[in-house]
């Protein structure tokens, strides 16, 4: 198609795309126009650029949107297809046709059409996999939202039936919300075929165990039958008490656990934990660890353990940081192409066990990236002295501390002052709750004597307007040589109104976007 | 090689940079692989009028030194994008709507994502806060979904439920 300049043509178009075809400028127009928008790539890109809102009702202008939209649309969002089933006396049946596109990720939760009665639910949850012509070739993801256990029998009862050959399911996510029971609930004795299109799990189980004294499984076996059919799972993410067995997953690449501890304290069972590594040692090559459920913590330092060689391991998280101190475990040895660390100290009395604990590490010159997160600042220049000694070859830092309404500058001077030392190229501070414009100096000051590219980020500031405006000055000099300084907090429109424009004049690298308040 | 000779649709040839149009992954492949090596060769370009061309060069060359874009993953389904237009690709792309779709469809051709970004967000921009009747009137398309369909998107568009 000869697709035509504006220099052959003298009309010029209406700017609202008017319909009326009454020149030659319309017809090219009209022509090149449509061209463009019959092209699936370019109408694709427009449509990927709107809202949810927007996106459906271009769903609704001709059935070649209607296709393009749709399969944007079916990227962006789940399709419930429980509520797809009705019950009219005797069949279950499915109300509507689905397009194929919105198949691609699909949410099975207990929401149920009213006219399924309560003895039929887990049966939709099984013909959701059998009875839905597009689930095993379309659907890349499945979102499982479940309460109850029969419903999770149904869904791997569902997962049986699927055509193994044909299924393309990628990633399935599981929030479970329990309310324990004294149910026990059985463990799958039949495997599941292989899935080997899937990579991906979530599994986030709210349920709490022990709160009522019976200690029962969960649905900690729903998690464990797809483990044990996925051989090629590179990416796992799991909130629950109990650590999962991982001796079929050889191929994890990233592992994200959260020990959900509840009821009372509890306390980290090393010899699992290790275990659970032990599985994955070869493959892995990031981990999170972390813990939730309970602010109580009881540090153990058990030694004997029979600690995994990760080589592949190149970032490792630990939060809270205390719970996973492995004896000789965080060394050259044992972790030999680590790159990035990430420590968190999430509890006040972790920063004393935490600073104790690296007492023992032995140096990781191969450590290059960390990042630090302070909740509490006890000990913290005790620990930073320790990192600085232990990981000497930091060229990227990125520390986040707590700074409320208790700490003052002498507590800041102390949580930075280790840093000096190391040879940065990067570092980047993220201070949280500061009231008092004293803290901004003291962080800049502090950092200024950093190396390397510096950031600073104060959010949820609360500073008084006459006390920001009285020390505008000394930000504005102590900022210079940073690359920003940005504080966020609540804001007021005319107070920033007021402090702008002084900052644009000074040409120093702050960026206020709130957290000056009256 | 520092030069290249393009020819639009039109016949007319424009010598350009190769640093400036470096930004095009379609000419980019037809250096390296029709191996031009000398400054005389002609790229053909059969779907890019002149004016067109002289349009996307301009823009080429004022973002010669951007850094090179990621690419999406196709297995990570997109957000609603956001693209921030600048103040100079603003006052660029203000220009006859035959012009805007002229420029989509070269830059679409010539591989540029940058400048298709641009030019979609435009489009995009128009189509926002319309109506399926007001967008068919907008771009002139015929609407050829029965009533039932109609009916079945809508419904399908309330079940969706944002990620």
């Amino acid at each position: 198609m000869e697709v035509g300049t504006s220099s052959s043509l003298e009309g010029k178009i209406s700017p609202n795309f008017n319909s009326q075809v009454e020149n030659k400028s319309s017809v090219d127009n009209m022509s090149v126009m449509s061209k463009a928008l019959r092209n699936p790539l370019i109408l694709d890109h427009i449509l990927a650029l709107l809202n949810l809102t927007d996106l459906k009702m271009c769903r609704l202008v001709c059935r070649n949107w209607a296709e393009v939209g749709g399969s944007l649309l079916g990227k962006r969002t789940f399709f419930p297809v429980t509520q797809l089933f009705r019950y009219n006396g005797s069949n279950l049946y499915q109300a509507t046709p689905v397009t194929q596109n919105l198949m691609r990720c699909i949410t099975i939760s207990d929401k149920f059409d009213p006219s399924v009665p309560t003895s039929k639910k887990a049966t939709v949850i099984t013909k959701i996999f059998t009875d839905l012509p597009h689930l095993s070739q379309f659907t890349r993801e499945i979102r499982f939202l479940v309460n109850q256990t029969e419903f999770a029998t149904a869904f791997v009862n569902g997962m049986r039936k699927l055509d193994k050959s044909a299924t393309k399911i990628q990633q399935i996510d599981i929030f479970v919300s329990w309310i324990p029971s004294i149910e026990e609930y059985p463990a799958y004795t039949e495997k599941l075929p292989f899935l080997t299109s899937l990579t991906s799990i979530k599994f986030v189980l709210h349920g709490l165990t022990r709160q009522t004294g019976v200690d029962v499984h969960g649905f900690q076996p729903l998690l464990q039958t797809l483990l044990d059919s996925a051989p090629n799972l590179t990416t796992l993410n799991v909130v629950s008490p109990y650590y999962p067995n991982l001796e079929g997953c050889k191929n994890l690449k990233d592992l994200d656990f959260c020990l959900m501890r509840s009821g009372h304290s509890r306390n980290l069972d090393m010899v699992d934990a290790i275990g659970m590594l032990v599985q994955v040692k070869d493959s892995l090559i990031e981990l999170k660890l972390s813990c939730g459920g309970s602010d109580e913590i009881m540090a153990q330092q058990i030694e004997n353990l029979d600690v995994p060689v990760m080589s592949k391991l190149t970032s490792l998280s630990i939060h809270q940081a205390v719970m996973y101190l492995f004896p000789d475990v965080f060394n050259e040895g044992h972790l030999p192409a680590l790159k990035s660390l990430g420590l968190g100290v999430m509890t006040p009395s972790e920063g004393f066990l935490l600073s104790q604990h690296l007492n023992l590490w032995k140096r990781h010159r191969g450590v290059k990236f960390i990042d630090l997160g302070l909740h509490f600042l006890e000990d913290a220049n005790s620990i930073g002295q320790q990192i600085v000694q232990v990981f000497p070859a930091v060229k990227k830092f990125d520390l986040w501390a707590v700074l409320g309404f208790k700490n003052s500058i002498q507590e800041v001077n102390e949580i930075m002052t280790p840093y000096r030392t190391w040879d940065l190229e990067e570092a980047n501070f993220r201070g949280i709750y500061v009231n008092a414009s004293c803290m901004f100096d003291a962080v800049l000051e502090n950092m200024a004597a950093w190396k390397g590219v510096k950031r600073v980020h104060f959010e949820y500031a609360e500073i008084l307007e006459d006390e920001f405006v009285s020390c505008i000055e000394d930000l504005i000099l102590h900022s210079r040589g940073f690359k920003s300084v940005k504080i966020c907090g609540d804001v007021v429109p005319e107070i920033l109104g007021k402090i702008r424009p002084i900052l644009e004049r000074s040409g120093a690298p702050i960026q206020v976007t709130g957290g000056v308040v009256r | 090689m520092p030069f290249v000779n393009l020819e639009s649709s039109d016949g007319d040839l424009v010598k350009v940079d190769v640093d400036v149009i470096k930004c095009s992954v379609t000419i980019n492949a037809l250096i390296e692989h029709l191996g031009l090596e000398d400054d005389n060769e002609v790229v053909p370009l059969q779907n890019v009028g002149t004016e067109t061309l002289h349009k996307v060069l301009a823009w080429a060359k004022h973002h010669k030194d951007d850094l090179p874009s990621v690419d999406d993953d196709e297995d990570d389904p997109p957000r609603e994008r956001r693209t921030d237009i600048t103040t100079w690709d603003a006052n660029f792309i203000k220009m006859e709507q035959i012009q805007l779709f002229d420029l989509i469809l070269a830059a679409n051709y010539l591989d540029i994502s940058g400048l298709l970004d641009l030019g979609c967000k435009i489009v995009a921009d128009m189509i926002k806060g319309k109506t399926a009747d007001e967008i068919r009137t907008m771009f002139n398309i015929v609407n050829d979904l029965t009533p039932q369909e109609q009916e079945q998107i809508r419904k399908e568009n309330e079940w969706c439920e944002e990620k």
